[in-house]
């Protein structure tokens, strides 16, 4: 969708003092039609990333280049962004707030009605959509925000922090919307988030950023592999003199309770298997050692 | 244009049904009150004093509801991301920053026509009469709010709320002093004092040329050279400022 050139921001605190830089040599690039995840501990850059992406702010050098021809007009009139805790304009009901989003896009009024009424009912939302926004809870907010990011049919959605502040079950409706707007509507999805299970839970790729740098950009699940452990857990049923044969191959015997357990290296995980044969070990279990998405953030960023 | 006047069309929408609205009902009637009773005290020419207290304060009243809306025009909409849900759609900033500027100018001169009609209300009581000056005087507050509701969106883009309400509120006094203050004998005999002060009334908005309150509580004649002079120098100062704000805008980081 688009690609990021090494793009730095420096924000002036004090005239006295040397600049903060907020982002620092970011390059990557956004992999169509799938749902990237944006990752990074509160302050690491990602909302002031989305600010230069979306031309609120501009960097202090580097660039942003739309793939595949597009226009930077062309890029804008398909793109959904929602903010990071949006307020509206506390005033305007439900309704005017999306027809207004509706009409800032070019849409008729009868193609706006259609999909403010099928959003709002996606999104669960419709019942409040002749109520002054004012009166809105957080999570009805963000799901008004949702809906007018989608009303236009976008082919980029970009969120910040689109899960904050919502109660486990709108976090659950949330992802399974942001699935269905990926895999029905074909819509690429960019989200910001620092909490990795979400993440982890929805996206097939990431991106990870840490004190303005870009750690790791790419499929979530090569990020995994490319992070297991070497190490395999077998339990057996009895851990017997009769493997001193395959004693060099253990790295290490454990008992907890009832149960007994071997480490070895997964490459001598086959010849270890042979010896527990003959010598009627049963196996129990066995697994790779394995981290999850979180482990493995906490690791890159040191 | 058509972006333009749907962002002015919200705007006055979202601020009709907000609290400014209502207050500005309350602060008619309150000027409706004031003005009966200083009209009472005033032994002789209750007329007089009911159009001269009237306008006075509507003037005044409408040039608060210019600071209070400019300087939340774009430091609220910031800092509650709101102006992101905008501008992240297909729409430059220059028809953003017009349409909320023409849109709360329409609610600006909704307040002050009836600010001004709660005033005129008394003055008709007491028997005054219709004149052709009352809406020159209502163009003319529109203007000298127009420039003041600028004056401060201008600060507010460059400096934080305080320091924007406080300078705008040093804009307003000195535009009516200074240009009084030429007409001092000592100003006069000062040749240097004089030039500077003139040379201020060149840069800074001259908002005493808007001030027909004397004409109007009097039954004084303006001349037509004046009405249209004044209103040149606000179409043009309004220009001026609009085209420095949008260009201020557009090069701003909306942080």
């Amino acid at each position: 969708m688009f690609t990021v050139k090494n793009i730095r921001k420096e924000f002036i605190v004090d005239f006295w003092k040397d600049p903060f830089v907020a982002l620092e040599d970011l390059s990557f690039e956004l992999e169509k039609g799938k749902i990237t995840g944006f990752l990074g501990a509160n302050g690491a850059g990602k909302t002031t990333f989305l600010k230069i992406l979306l031309r609120f702010i501009q960097p202090s050098s580097g660039e942003i280049s739309y793939l595949d021809g597009v226009s930077t007009n062309d890029f804008f009139k398909n793109l959904g962004y929602m903010p990071e805790r949006p307020y509206y304009y506390e005033y305007l009901t439900g309704r005017e707030f999306l027809r207004y989003c509706g009409k800032l896009q070019n849409l008729k009024s009868d193609k706006i009605d259609k999909a403010i009424d099928f959003w709002t009912h996606e999104l669960k939302v419709n019942f409040a959509l002749d109520r002054n926004l004012k009166s809105y809870s957080k999570g009805m907010l963000q799901r008004i925000g949702f809906a007018s990011a989608l009303l236009h049919d976008p082919s980029l959605v970009v969120l910040d922090e689109p899960l904050s502040g919502l109660d486990p079950m709108g976090r659950k409706e949330f992802k399974d919307i942001l699935l269905k707007v990926n895999q029905e509507f074909g819509c690429t999805v960019f989200f910001s988030s620092h909490i990795v299970s979400d993440v982890e839970e929805v996206s097939e790729n990431v991106v990870v950023i840490d004190k303005g740098s870009l750690v790791y950009q790419g499929n979530i699940n090569s990020l995994l592999d490319q992070s297991a452990s070497k190490l395999v857990k077998i339990e057996v049923d009895r851990v017997s003199d009769e493997l001193q044969k395959a004693e060099h191959q253990i790295i290490e015997k454990m008992t907890i309770g009832s149960r007994n357990y071997l480490y070895c290296y997964k490459e001598n995980q086959e010849k270890l298997i042979k010896e527990m044969a003959n010598s009627s070990i049963n196996i129990i279990s066995l697994n790779q050692e394995s981290y999850s998405l979180e482990e493995v953030v906490y690791k890159l960023n040191g | 244009m058509d972006k333009t006047l749907l962002i002015a069309k919200y705007t006055f929408k979202q601020l009709l049904k907000s609290k400014i609205m209502f207050n500005c009902f309350w602060l008619g009637l309150a000027l409706m009150l004031f003005t009966y009773i200083t009209s009472e005290f005033s032994f002789g020419n209750p007329k007089v004093i009911a159009m001269d207290f009237g306008v006075g304060v509507s003037s005044l009243a409408s040039v608060a509801v210019a600071i209070f809306l400019g300087v939340s025009l774009l430091s609220e909409e910031i800092e509650s991301r709101t102006v992101y849900i905008t501008l992240s759609r297909p729409i430059a900033r220059s028809s953003f920053i017009f349409g909320k500027i023409l849109g709360m100018s329409l609610i600006l001169f909704l307040n002050t026509l009836i600010i001004l009609s709660c005033s005129l209300v008394i003055f008709f009581l007491f028997g005054g009469e219709w004149s052709t000056l009352i809406p020159v005087y209502l163009i003319f507050s529109m203007f000298e709010a127009l420039l003041i509701l600028l004056v401060v969106v201008f600060f507010s883009l460059i400096t934080n709320k305080v320091l924007s309400v406080m300078n705008t509120i040093v804009i307003f006094i000195l535009g009516h002093a200074i240009p009084n203050s030429l007409d001092i004998n000592m100003v006069k005999n000062n040749p240097l004092l004089e030039n500077l002060l003139k040379g201020y009334t060149y840069i800074f908005p001259d908002l005493d040329r808007f001030n027909i309150k004397k004409e109007l509580s009097l039954s004084f004649q303006v001349d037509t050279t004046l009405i249209f002079n004044s209103s040149a120098y606000a179409i043009s100062y309004i220009v001026l400022l609009m085209s420095v704000i949008i260009y201020i805008f557009k090069n701003k980081d909306l942080t």
